[in-house]
This record gives structure tokens, C-alpha cells and sequence, in this order.
């Protein structure tokens, strides 16, 4: 991991399925739903998916908020940049990687108190993700909205893809998909559906931002 | 439900207001069946705190009635020279006393704000301290002062900063006695270090302004603008402090801003000795006399509560307090205050009467004391306190788990030095074993 890039916050607690951390970054925006993101456990990068962010509130600004009429400016830039509410933004471990190898498994350790969290690059996202074996992780924890998470990291990966590889990439998802959820069309179909608009418009994608 | 919170109550309070409180009062018999074993045992008071409620609602009526009287003793006074010759009068009887000496020709004038800053700074400071702990780990003791820098109407986030400074040295542990520094010691260094950071912040914005003197900037601490241990500056360190501490004020002076004291729930009682000193026929005016006032019991706040409306502010004052109107008013700084009503209501009821000290060379200007009175109401909205102070409060508050990190820290890297843990005093530790269930 580079030094140099933005550190997005640290580890607050952690378990073996995944770790919640406070972002730190008064002038970028979180990462969005369903991104990539790592940090160091020992000598391997463990990789999760962002599920959950949480804007927690104190007495002040609720004070503040039912008894104005109106909020200045200054002090809404102050809540929200200088102030120390915390954003807690919880990740989903999808993966790590060792000795070069990137495993879509659960690490075998979490990650440490304090432990800086990076955004990951495209290059990293695509490497991460190119093997749907996640799809299971995701599918199977019952604290994260799993379809949305899912569809969220397909679009991501799709994203990463090189050009032209973005549509076999949706492709192999959804096959995927398919094997996984086969006794149950429900779901299957929720996550597909939320996948067909973005399908059909994979030959303009956006370029992925970094995190 | 925490059991200390859980007290019996009798008839005396209003369903309504119990309700109100959220707290549901229960019978006697409930704190009666209270474990034993609690620190503080309330079923041993439950007397006395009926007693004092019937107490306080008594006085509250005396109060009133007192207060009514001296509101027609402030419309009847007037401020001429006999009312001028009486203060001084006061003053050579009783060197102490605490009066005001008006600045305006009615004593309840009522002033409603006219002109307003349109895009002004407002700077807010407050302080916080470790006070020196015989019984820690290591002698030290901490300020630290937290600011906030609003450029109102710019829509920028403010500026915030902390200064944390730890003292620790021979010099700055022991007074010139050899004695270890008391609270009010370090109390008295944390007030110059805030009036430090108003100065120093004062400047800085000036700057961000280029050096143009038309954009108001306000400097603001919580509490009077008077230094507190000057009232009792007797040593030569003493008074080098306070000779420190009027400098920052000239130093907020030279750069056109206003240094502001503001006092949230003013004690303060110097316009009703002055309506009883305006009382007393000049001969009467003896030391015993001054000391004996029949409003004794009363604030101004008392006073002004059902005189001002919202946003409404009294006629100008100056404390005669001997710090003030020597070395303050010496030094071209004598500070002077209104009282005002930060409520958004009419209720008298509802009133929240507000100290504000500002020096008397920032009163000149009515039209400024209008812009720096809207400045403060306005920044009272929503927090019914300055948003400013509030923040830097905030920022510089040091909690009991911060003092305990210190300590550590501070244990821990002088261990790695000397080779030997400092712990606490045998009595703080039992102590903290003792008093770990109470908390």
C-alpha cells in the first residue's frame, strides 16, 4: 500500500466478516455503496465491499436543528467539515490477498484497531473482482442489504473492465448468478433486473472513480 | 431508570410540569425501598428537600415582590449630578462596592437594534485546564483553549483551532513562596491565555482582511471582560497578569475589533446596589449603609427580566468595582456592559436576560452597538447561547478519559526513561477502587 494515498479513515471494530470505520476526510466524499476498499493485516491486504454508512448525530445539532428556522451557511459547513460527528461506514470482507494471490475467501484474521483504510484503485478493482466467488459471501451475510451490494459491485467490476470487456464481464456475472440462486427465482430476478438497465447501457460507462 | 434520579415526590408539583420532565414521580415509599447500599442516601433528605422546595417557592414570591419595587426605583431615578455625586460617595465609603455608574440619561431605557453587520467575523474563545493533582501520577497541569473564527454572511466553514500547553517546570509549578499553584492560580493563567488567543485571532483576521478597518470583528469570551483574579490581585505576579491581560485588549483595540465578554446567567447585582445607594440621602451614605441593602438578595437579571423584550437591550453601565475603574479605566479600558434578552419570545416569563461587557471606547458608536447587539442575538439562535462560545467550549473541553490518556501517556514515557512506573497516591487509588460502582 502507498502512503501517499488519502487514508479514507481507520478501523473502529472488526470482526472476521468485516469492520466498520470512521472516515476521516473533511473535503472528499465517502466511498460509495458497494466500493472496494482495503487495508493492511499483517503482511496480506484484506478487500471489502462498503455496505452500510452511517451519519451519527449528537445533542447540538439536534438542538439546532429543531430549534432554528433557519440554518446559516457557516453553520452547516461547520457541523459537516470541522466538527467531529462521525461517519461510520461499515465493509463487508469479500477477500485478501497474499504473496501476490488474491483469495476470495474470508481473511484469516480481521483487521486491527486504528488500522488505516485505503480506497482501491481500478486496476486493484479489477483484479479483486474478476472472480465471482464473492457472489457467496455477499449472498449468505444477513447484516448487509445483499442484492443491492451485489448489483452495487458488479457495476463497479463491470466498470474496471477493460473496453469491450465490460458486457462479457455483466455476462459471466449473471451466469453466475444464475447457478447460485437457481431454487430461488425471486431473488435471482430482483438482482437481475437491477442489472438490465446497466447491461444495456454498458457501451457508454462512465470512467470508474478512484474509490 | 437510574435509582438516584427516582425520587419520591409529594403533592407539590404540578402533574403537568412532572409530566413535562419526563420523570415519574413515585410514592415515598419507592425511595424508602432503596438498596441501603447507595452512596448517597436520598430517603435521609426527603425532608429536608421538602422543606426547601416550600422554602425557595416563598423566597420566589419575596423576590418578586422586591423586584417589582426596584423596577419603580430604576423608572424614577433619574441620572443627574446628585445621582453621580451618591456613586462617588459610595465608592469613598466602601472601596469594595460594586456599583454601576451609568452612561446614559435613563437608568431603564430600553433599546430596540436599528443597523446590522452585514458580513462580519465573529470570534469565539474558551478554555479549559488539568488542575495540578497532588495525588496523580506526575505533577503537571494543562490549558487548553479552543477557538472558532465565523465569517458571518461568507458561507465559508469556520476557522477552528485548539492550543493545548502543558506545565510542568519548577518555575511554573511553585509560586514564589514555594507553594504549589492553586486552582485559582491556574484559573487566572487560563484567562489570559484565552484573552492571548482573542488578541492573536483578532489580528489574524484583520490581516485576512488586508488591513481594511471596515468589516466588524467581534472577540468574544464566555464570562465578564473584567480579569476575575484581579479583583483580588494582591502579589506582584498577580498584577503582572493583569498588566498582560489589559495589553490584549489594546492589542484587539489597535486592530478595530471589539473584545466581548458574554455572561449567560449573570449573578451580578451592580445596578441594584445602585438603586440603593440612589435611594439613600447623600448623609446616610456610611459604609454600613452601602453594605446593608434591602435588594441584597436580588440580580439584575431579576431586574431586567420583565423590562426588556426580545432583542432588546438595557442603557449602558460600568461596574465600580476597584479593578475597574483603576486599573482598567488607567490603562484607557474600562469596561463597560448592557444587559439584553436573547428570547424569541414575549413572554416575560420566557425572558433570558444576557450580560454583555465591551470596553467604553467600543460605545461610542451607537450605530456599532447596535451591530455588535444584533451579532450576538443572532448567533443565540437555536443554542440560546453565542453558537461561537458553544463551539469553542466544545473544543476545549478536557474530559476525565482525556486526563486518564495523559496520565498514561505521560507515565508511560517517563518509564521508559527512568525505568520506574509514577503511579498514584495510595489514597487515589483506594479511592478509585471504592468509588468504581458509584460511577
Amino acid at each position: 500500500m502507498n502512503h501517499a494515498d488519502p487514508v479514507l479513515g481507520r478501523v473502529l471494530r472488526s470482526s472476521t466478516t468485516g469492520y466498520t470505520f470512521g472516515f476521516s476526510q473533511a473535503h472528499t466524499q465517502p466511498p460509495a455503496f458497494g466500493a472496494l476498499v482495503k487495508t493492511a493485516v499483517g503482511d496480506s491486504h484484506v478487500f471489502g465491499l462498503v455496505y452500510d454508512q452511517r451519519v451519527m448525530d449528537d445533542a447540538l445539532v439536534r438542538q439546532i436543528v429543531a430549534s432554528s428556522d433557519s440554518l446559516s451557511e457557516e453553520r452547516i459547513q461547520d457541523m459537516r467539515m470541522r466538527r467531529q460527528t462521525p461517519i461510520e461506514i461499515s465493509v463487508l470482507s469479500i477477500g485478501y490477498e497474499q504473496g501476490g494471490t488474491i483469495y476470495q475467501l474470508l481473511p484469516p484474521h480481521p483487521p486491527d484497531a486504528l488500522q488505516p483504510i485505503f480506497a482501491c484503485t481500478p486496476d486493484e478493482s479489477r483484479r479483486v473482482l474478476t472472480s465471482f466467488q464473492y457472489f457467496r459471501t455477499v449472498l449468505d451475510n444477513m447484516e448487509c442489504p445483499s442484492e443491492e451490494l451485489l448489483v452495487a459491485s458488479i457495476r463497479h467490476g463491470a466498470g474496471c473492465q477493460p473496453p469491450g470487456q465490460a458486457q462479457p464481464y455483466l455476462i459471466g456475472a449473471g451466469r453466475e448468478l444464475t447457478r447460485l440462486l437457481a431454487h430461488d427465482h425471486q431473488r435471482l430476478d430482483a438482482i437481475l433486473r437491477r442489472l438490465a438497465d446497466f447491461f444495456n447501457a454498458t457501451h457508454s460507462l462512465p470512467e470508474v472513480p478512484y474509490g | 431508570m437510574i435509582p438516584c434520579l427516582e425520587v419520591g415526590r409529594t403533592h407539590h408539583l404540578r402533574p403537568p410540569l412532572a409530566q413535562s420532565c419526563g420523570i415519574w414521580y413515585h410514592a415515598r415509599k419507592y425511595v424508602l425501598a432503596l438498596p441501603p447500599t447507595d452512596m448517597l442516601e436520598l430517603r435521609k433528605l426527603l425532608d429536608k428537600v421538602d422543606q426547601m422546595s416550600q422554602d425557595v417557592a416563598d423566597r420566589q414570591q419575596l423576590y418578586g415582590d422586591l423586584a417589582q419595587e426596584a423596577r419603580a426605583v430604576l423608572a424614577d431615578t433619574r441620572v443627574d449630578e446628585e445621582l453621580h455625586a451618591k456613586i462617588t460617595a459610595a465608592i469613598t465609603a466602601e472601596s469594595t462596592w460594586r456599583g454601576a455608574r451609568p452612561l446614559e440619561g435613563a437608568l431603564d431605557r430600553r433599546i430596540n437594534p436599528q443597523a446590522r453587520a452585514a458580513n462580519f467575523s465573529l470570534i469565539g474563545v474558551d478554555g479549559s485546564q488539568i488542575y495540578p493533582d497532588r495525588h496523580g501520577p506526575v505533577l503537571y497541569y494543562l490549558l487548553n483553549i479552543g477557538s472558532i473564527v465565523m465569517r458571518v454572511g461568507s458561507g465559508q466553514a469556520p476557522v477552528t483551532d485548539t492550543r493545548p500547553e502543558l506545565y510542568y517546570s519548577e518555575a511554573d509549578l511553585y509560586d514564589q513562596n514555594l507553594n504549589l499553584v492553586n486552582n485559582e492560580w491556574v484559573n487566572g493563567r487560563r484567562e489570559l491565555a484565552e484573552m492571548r488567543a482573542l488578541a492573536d485571532l483578532a489580528q489574524a483576521e484583520r490581516l485576512y482582511y488586508a488591513g481594511d478597518l471596515e468589516p466588524m470583528i467581534l472577540a468574544m469570551k464566555d464570562g465578564q471582560l473584567t480579569m476575575w483574579m484581579g479583583e483580588r490581585a494582591q502579589s506582584a505576579e498577580k498584577k503582572q497578569q493583569l498588566v498582560r491581560y489589559i495589553a490584549c485588549l489594546h492589542d484587539i483595540q489597535q486592530v478595530g475589533a471589539v473584545p466581548i465578554g458574554f455572561v449567560g446567567r449573570p449573578r451580578s447585582a451592580n445596578v441594584v446596589r445602585l438603586l440603593w445607594v440612589a435611594r439613600l440621602p447623600q448623609s446616610e451614605i456610611t459604609r454600613e449603609r452601602v453594605n446593608s441593602s434591602k435588594y441584597r438578595a436580588l440580580t439584575d437579571r431579576a431586574l431586567f427580566s420583565a423590562l426588556l423584550g426580545p432583542n432588546q437591550r438595557s442603557a449602558l453601565f460600568a461596574s465600580t468595582g476597584r479593578v475597574n475603574r483603576e486599573d482598567f479605566a488607567q490603562a484607557g479600558q474600562r469596561i463597560c456592559f448592557f444587559y439584553l434578552n436573547i428570547a424569541r419570545s414575549n413572554d416575560p416569563a420566557a425572558a433570558r436576560i444576557v450580560r454583555v461587557d465591551l470596553p467604553e471606547w467600543a460605545t461610542q458608536s451607537p450605530a456599532l452597538i447596535d451591530k455588535i447587539q444584533n451579532a450576538i442575538y443572532d448567533d443565540c439562535e437555536g443554542t440560546h447561547f453565542p453558537y461561537v462560545l458553544v463551539r469553542a467550549d466544545e473544543l476545549a473541553v478536557v474530559s476525565q478519559q482525556e486526563k486518564r490518556n495523559l496520565d498514561s501517556m505521560l507515565a508511560v514515557s517517563i518509564s521508559q526513561i527512568t525505568g520506574h512506573m509514577p503511579l498514584d497516591s495510595a489514597k487515589a487509588m483506594a479511592k478509585s477502587q471504592s468509588r468504581h460502582y458509584a460511577t
